[in-house]
């Protein structure tokens, strides 16, 4: 009996029905044997990049550890098979250290005569492979890599971008600020917390520009971004620029990034113009202004500033008072018993227990 | 209509629905694997030892309990080892019939704190709120039970910073879960809400909080739930979060502005799915008020759950899922074909109205239909034959491709027991787990048109998982 005649015979049955179904199910079911032969395909690669990756950790781990230890033993060519895992390893060990063992781990990659297989990733690599390469030849600092990071730092990848502008700040600061500065004045796709992180290891000459330009953006409209950059970098001195922006500003992000960067009692009177704004934010940031500078005087103006309807006013307000280094426990306890507000003596009490069991 | 014209109608009407809904979700696959080789490329330089940049925003972690004495403690000491620069817990006891609220004592050393408590979002009284002495970053409240989108309420209420993290009190998170998930915050102020995968982790090893073991269930059951895990995280959320669309965040692990939710009214208590109804109520008002905003999924911020294995944990569970599904959409219809409602509105909304609220009632009528058509005659042997090869191939098709995306992505079950495992459960889902899935479905749809007052739902858990 013939598979017309027994009626299996579905791809070509007369029943339109019986015959759309069957292909419908038959390519679909085609399509899901070759997703489980990609399966099985990628699962492959997989075991065997795993193992690639291991034999390259087992050789190398041992000899980046005795470099680090002063051995002078030569060391062994590296395939170029084996380039990108030992790109991670040597990146793991040096994002893990400080200080002069980061030179000693630099020094590798030319003495391995690895600068030109890396540069070469940089042009004709995966994004994998210039990520990789970019942040190497940074650490290296390596002026044969600086065309194509510059390229690369102004490219659309924003990933790949910022990598290759940290990779031009750790060959050549002062020589990075002039291509860099503008991009992160410029570029909002770059994360702000990989430019804090940036900023914050970079050399002094780069701050300094990156100040520049911050001071010469008063005016702008993306001076709010380089205020939180600036507050990332924790710089403990006085800021010349927060005067005149305290003065001049009606703009309250700005206002409140700026008291949060107050780091000089001689800028308090500005602080103190600042508890009545009508923006909360603001009050938020001058509250905490007079906390960390502020003297016995600026009492009256936060017990004031304990009444405000917002919350998180109150709750600064009250911090500032209970960190005050000239209030003694006895005199909180007064003032808060003493205060009509129920709000504000709620507040101070919460903040006088946190304090206790800080 | 004769008889016949019936019975051919619904034959064309039940494989094309088939089609139509499976061709919906290989379209989120592709979109889904579109995006996810670029994400995994440009995260190379993540797994180097990182440096906190000082920008992070601070985030409360807001855990419900409710009757979790069992798990709570060995939960919170994971959540108290996280790598994140500034968070504080709030964990929020809801009127808890067992000992959960002393365990924490005990365990957390627990003082009272008389803390400016502020109502924003209306909710059941507090009774009380405590401080620990050895994390000061731990805080719990006590308040009387109202379910978990009322705690969650209060936990915005007493939260402290911008973003809040909703987090299941049985929920294991990796160490680094809360840096990678907050991260588009920090990237595009745009961001509202992001949710990251969530895992199974029965067959897995967990100690001091942390997951030690990568494992695969004994469990069939469970076993099944790793592979549907899989498709709805990979590519079903990942699909639409890539196209703007991104409807659900689970509840299990996500972030959120917490303005926006405030504004919003907060979490809705008398809906089952207050996860995704907040996330569809927070669309419908920010489309309506024309604002930028982006709601994001991200594959990589893993967090680990407990899976029911047995039938019936796992059938009260999917019945409350559809539940909350019908109550997320119905309550925001608005949102549907809305004059600016964009991705969500055109694409999503729609999308989850015929596929997946309507879609167990088609199912389950088309597998009834088509085996009464050919018990009584009405259809040949062939016709039914190839309408169950073309569904469950279907069904396959869709499984595999989860699978798939695991191995292009993050490719955790590494041995390959695993594979084969996985392998078993991707093709063995689509005889019958597949089927009884769309009965409870269809019967939280039951439920949820007669309607009746949602609560807690009652997990079994076994936490065999959990060595320490």
């Amino acid at each position: 009996m013939s598979a017309v005649e027994s009626g299996l015979d579905f791809a070509a049955h007369s029943d339109p029905y019986i015959r759309d179904a069957f292909w419908a199910g038959a390519i679909t079911c085609a399509l899901a044997g070759l997703i489980l032969l990609s399966v099985s395909v990628l699962r492959l690669s997989a075991v065997w990049r795993e193992r690639r990756k291991q034999e390259v950790v087992n050789i190398w781990r041992p000899l980046i550890a005795g470099v680090l230890t002063g051995e002078q033993a030569p060391l062994p060519r590296l395939r170029p098979a084996a380039l990108v895992d030992f790109l991670y390893l040597w990146l793991h060990f040096h994002e893990s250290l400080r200080g002069g063992s980061k030179a000693m781990l630099n020094a590798m990659l030319p003495a391995m005569d690895l600068l030109k297989p890396l540069i070469r990733l940089l042009k004709r690599g995966s994004m994998q492979e210039k990520l990789l390469a970019a942040t190497a030849l940074g650490h290296a600092q390596s002026g044969e890599a600086w065309p194509e990071l510059v390229a690369l730092a102004r490219g659309k990848a924003p990933a790949l971008s910022i990598v290759a502008a940290r990779a031009l700040m750790n060959i050549n600061a002062a020589a990075a600020a002039d291509i860099v500065i503008p991009l992160i004045i410029a570029r909002r796709d770059w994360s702000p917390a990989r430019i804090a992180v940036m900023l914050n290891e970079v050399e002094p000459v780069f701050v300094e520009r990156f100040l520049q330009a911050v001071a010469a953006s008063v005016q702008q409209p993306y001076l709010i971004r380089l205020l939180y950059l600036v507050e990332a970098m924790e710089l403990n001195r006085r800021l010349p620029f927060l005067r005149e922006l305290l003065q001049g500003s009606d703009d309250a992000e700005v206002v409140a990034a700026c008291l949060r960067l107050i780091r000089d009692p001689a800028d308090l009177d500005l602080v103190r113009t600042r508890l009545h704004d009508p923006d909360w934010r603001v009050r938020v940031q001058a509250a905490n202004a007079l906390g960390r500078w502020g003297g016995p005087q600026d009492l009256p103006g936060l017990l004031a500033l304990l009444a405000a309807p917002e919350w998180w006013v109150r709750y600064r307000a009250a911090q500032a008072i209970v960190a005050s280094p000239f209030m003694q426990t006895e005199a909180l306890a007064r003032i808060a018993h003493e205060l009509g507000d129920p709000y504000a003596r709620d507040m101070l009490r919460q903040v006088m227990s946190e304090k206790e069991g800080a | 209509m004769s008889w016949q014209a019936l019975v051919e109608f619904s034959q064309w009407f039940f494989l094309i629905y088939f089609f139509a809904l499976n061709a919906g979700y290989i379209l989120l696959n592709l979109s889904s694997l579109w995006v996810i080789r670029p994400y995994i490329a440009s995260r190379t330089l993540d797994i180097l030892p990182q440096i906190s940049s000082g920008l992070e925003p601070p985030v409360s972690l807001l855990v419900p309990a409710y009757n979790e004495e069992a798990t709570i403690a060995s939960s919170l000491r994971s959540m108290l080892q996280l790598s994140y620069a500034r968070y504080e817990i709030v964990v929020v006891n809801d009127g808890s019939r067992d000992n959960t609220l002393q365990v924490l004592q005990r365990e957390f050393s627990l003082v009272p704190f008389p803390e400016a408590y502020r109502v924003r979002i209306a909710s059941k009284p507090v009774r009380g709120i405590y401080r620990s002495t050895l994390h000061p970053n731990l805080r719990v409240i006590d308040k009387e039970n109202g379910g978990k989108a009322d705690a969650l309420n209060v936990g915005i209420n007493a939260s402290r910073y911008p973003l809040f993290c909703g987090v299941d009190a049985d929920t294991v998170l990796q160490r680094d879960s809360l840096q990678r998930i907050v991260l588009p915050f920090l990237e595009d102020h745009r961001v509202v809400a992001t949710g990251g995968t969530v895992r199974i982790a029965n067959g897995c090893e967990v100690s001091g909080g942390f997951l030690t073991r990568i494992g695969l269930p004994t469990n069939l059951l469970a076993l099944f739930q790793v592979v549907e895990y899989l498709r709805a995280f990979l590519f079903g959320r990942l699909g639409w979060s890539a196209l703007g669309g991104l409807l659900i965040i689970s509840g299990a692990f996500g972030v959120f502005r917490k303005e926006i939710v405030v504004e919003a009214g907060g979490y809705r208590t008398d809906t089952v799915g207050e996860d995704m109804e907040l996330v569809v109520r927070m669309h419908r008002l920010l489309r309506s008020q024309r604002r930028a905003y982006r709601v994001v999924f991200l594959p990589d911020p893993v967090c680990w759950t407990e899976a029911p294995e047995d039938m019936r944990t796992l059938k009260n569970q999917r019945v409350r899922w559809q539940r909350g599904l019908a109550e997320s959409l119905s309550s925001n219809f608005g949102l549907m074909f809305s004059r600016n409602g964009g991705a969500p509105g055109w694409l999503a909304f729609p999308f989850m109205m015929i596929f997946e609220w309507l879609g167990p009632l088609i199912e389950v009528l088309g597998y009834v239909l088509m085996t009464l058509f050919f018990v009584f005659g009405m259809i040949s042997w062939q016709v039914f034959a190839v309408f169950l090869f073309a569904a469950i191939s279907f069904g396959l098709l869709l499984s595999i491709s989860g699978l798939l995306l695991e191995e292009i992505s993050f490719h955790l079950y590494k041995k390959p027991s695993h594979l084969l495992g996985l392998l078993f459960a991707v093709i063995m889902e689509n005889f019958g787990y597949r089927q009884l899935n769309s009965v409870w479905r269809l019967m939280g749809l039951w439920r949820w048109m007669v309607g009746g007052k949602g609560k807690w739902g009652d997990m079994k858990r076994k936490a065999s998982w959990q060595k320490t």
